[in-house]
């Protein structure tokens, strides 16, 4: 008994974690696009971007338009029943959230996987990739939080007069969706198209929808040359790093054990430098991680990065599953030649 | 031999005359909109409106004399509660969000024929008693679907509108150039052969007659082209109705009738398309144009530098 316990553990440390992240991300996007023709709903709190707007097809629904929704009340009636549904719909949101984390971003999020896609597709045709200039970086990690102070801030300025400012047009409700790639993109998946659309009815309208149109370009350029381009500007991610303190499934880090040798910087899609550079600190979920868990596939060390789920750890860094998993990178460079 | 022919006769002179007696006695529910919430933030619960207005939709006055009126009031659980009409006035607090289904009857006999007047009409509640409603607002799915829900067992004939085919990227509402499916049922079983009437707001009236399946479809036609100049999402007010005859007799409180004639309206609102003030050609016009010029900068930007690429040899495929 003790033995297969020990197996199971050793196959999960030296498994193909891209392949099986792939396989997840496969059947992940597939529940979130098209799991609402089977009957799947899982409420309109996921901290994910199953888009409101794929209509019948959406397994569920993403939190940043509820919460823009929920946060579009004038004061007297945020005080009463929409107070209190935003309330139990953030409640919603976090409990979701604690399970995955950021996982949530590197699993399931079909943003994410679409850019993964498109990364793959790059990859496949040779062509190089492009990164962030470092005296750039900064100023990119705070377009997140630019956008998520926005779009709390517009629908509440909608439905109210703040600090005696007119109250702003009807057409800015759901500033985020107005602009987010998803909305257009992933209902394009179940063959509807209709969300590609500049709407001239107001002004405000025809920027808004212009800006949704042009992020929808930049977005599938972007992600060819950069990996998770998005993501970085990604205000759910702001959102959730707020309160991923408290949630079950984590990176941890033992510094100890830390060579600062840098795969794991290496293989980081968000070219997280804390990963390698940081040997003081436990929890290593930074506001750009996706909890992808290519850097524990990558480290070397025995024990050095581990993901861990409630305490118990689930997959973790290994001598051995580093050398199974660099041959099987040269056997399939060597299939490839 | 003598009831069937006197019978027949009554059924043909009620077939003459109820056509124009229709346009006067159409019944249909109306809701009383509020200026602004005057409960938000109480914790009083908010009381929704309705009135039974009787005519056409350009000409219509509210019923006050209706006797023996009910209204059944049908939540998004099925639950069915039953409502008294009150100087064809009707008011009721709903405890939950998400909508509700109304329908109001009305029989009445005249020249032994019993006339039931049916009207059924969505209304979408924003706000709920919040004790109610805690495992509804965790579930996240307070929205119940708005078409194709079963015949309601109290009443007799019915129209239902069936999932319209939209034209267009809105989901919740009806837009001109969508395509609206009804199926009309009588005791359950869908009827094939009674038509479909409609009239707008606008003046554009059209009988339609139902498929070989029995549904009855028509394009909501783009009569707000003119409006539209002024008001870009102006809504439109539609009411559909059908009519039904059965021979059937009975007593009805005192008085006793060989025939029974039901007619149904359904209210609806409609917005002008999106399709007349968005522009899909220029979205992906737009879309492709940043695509194209933010490949060919970082095409040019790359021969420039000539950067040498992060070594990386690992999960590169």
């Amino acid at each position: 008994m003790t033995k297969n316990k020990f197996s199971l553990r050793r196959a999960v440390n030296n498994m193909n974690l891209v392949r099986f992240r792939f396989w997840f991300q496969i059947v992940a996007f597939v529940l979130m696009v098209y799991g609402g023709y089977v009957g799947l709903d899982l409420g309109d709190k996921l901290p994910t971007f199953a888009c409101v707007y794929n209509g019948e097809g959406t397994g569920g629904k993403c939190y940043v338009g509820m919460l823009q929704h929920d946060l579009k009340h004038p004061i007297d009636m945020f005080m009463g029943y929409a107070g209190y549904a935003f309330l139990i719909s953030l409640g919603m949101f976090m409990v979701w959230f604690w399970v995955l984390n950021k996982g949530w971003c590197g699993f399931v999020c079909p943003l994410g996987t679409m850019q993964d896609w498109l990364t793959l597709l790059r990859e496949k045709s040779k062509i190089r990739y492009s990164e962030y200039s470092w005296a750039h970086r900064g100023k990119i990690k705070s377009i997140k939080y630019i956008l998520l102070i926005l779009l709390l801030l517009i629908p509440v300025m909608i439905a109210n007069s703040v600090f005696g400012l007119p109250k702003l047009p009807n057409g800015l409700s759901m500033p985020f969706c107005d602009i987010c790639p998803g909305r257009m993109l992933i209902p394009a998946f179940t063959g509807n198209f209709n969300q590609f659309y500049i709407d001239f009815s107001s002004k405000t309208d025809m920027v808004m929808t212009a800006i949704g149109m042009i992020m929808v370009g930049l977005f599938l350029v972007g992600s060819f040359v950069k990996k998770r381009f998005f993501c970085y500007f990604c205000p759910m991610a702001a959102l959730q790093y707020i309160f991923s303190k408290p949630a079950l499934l984590k990176l941890y880090k033992d510094g100890a054990k830390c060579t600062k040798c840098g795969d794991c910087y290496r293989a980081c899609d968000m070219d997280i430098l804390e990963i390698a550079d940081d040997v003081t600190s436990k929890n290593l979920v930074t506001e750009d991680c996706t909890l992808c868990f290519k850097c524990i596939a990558a480290c070397p060390e025995e024990g050095c990065l581990e993901a861990n789920f409630a305490g118990f750890t689930i997959f973790e860094s290994t001598k051995e599953g580093f050398i199974v998993r660099m041959a099987m990178d040269q056997r399939k460079d060597n299939d490839e030649r | 031999m003598k009831n069937i022919i006197y019978k027949s006769i009554l059924i043909i002179g009620m077939a003459c005359v109820s056509l124009p007696l229709f346009a006067d006695d159409t019944l249909w529910l109306d809701e009383v909109k509020k200026k602004s919430c005057c409960t938000a933030g109480s914790k009083e619960l908010e009381v929704k409106a309705f009135t039974v207005k009787k005519g056409t939709l350009e000409e219509s006055e509210t019923e006050h004399n209706l006797k023996n009126a009910i209204v059944y009031i049908r939540d998004m659980d099925n639950n069915i509660i039953k409502h008294n009409v009150i100087d064809g006035k009707i008011s009721f607090s709903p405890l939950y969000k998400g909508n509700y289904h109304l329908f109001l009857e009305q029989k009445s006999v005249r020249d032994e024929v019993l006339y039931v007047h049916l009207s059924s009409l969505r209304v979408y509640n924003k706000e709920g008693d919040i004790s109610k409603s805690v495992l509804k607002e965790m579930r996240g799915k307070t929205n119940d679907s708005q078409y194709g829900r079963e015949p309601l067992d109290q009443i007799s004939f019915e129209i239902i509108m069936e999932r319209p085919i939209r034209k267009h990227h809105i989901n919740c509402c009806l837009y001109s150039g969508d395509i609206a499916p009804f199926k009309i049922y009588y005791k359950g079983v869908v009827q094939k052969d009674v038509p479909l009437k409609v009239s707008m707001e606008s003046g554009w009236n059209a009988t339609i007659q139902p498929d070989e399946e029995g549904m009855t479809s028509f394009e909501i036609p783009r009569s707000t082209y003119a409006a539209t100049e002024k008001e870009k999402k102006r809504s439109e007010k539609m009411i559909v109705e059908a009519s039904y005859d059965v021979n059937e007799s009975g007593i009805y409180g005192t008085e006793k009738y060989h025939a029974v004639h039901y007619v149904m309206t359904l209210p609806l609102s409609f917005g002008a398309s999106p399709l007349e003030y968005e522009s899909k050609v220029l979205g992906f016009a737009t879309a492709i144009g940043v695509m194209l010029v933010f490949s060919l900068g970082l095409y040019y930007n790359r021969r420039r530098k000539r950067k040498t690429p992060k070594e990386i040899y690992f999960d590169e495929e």
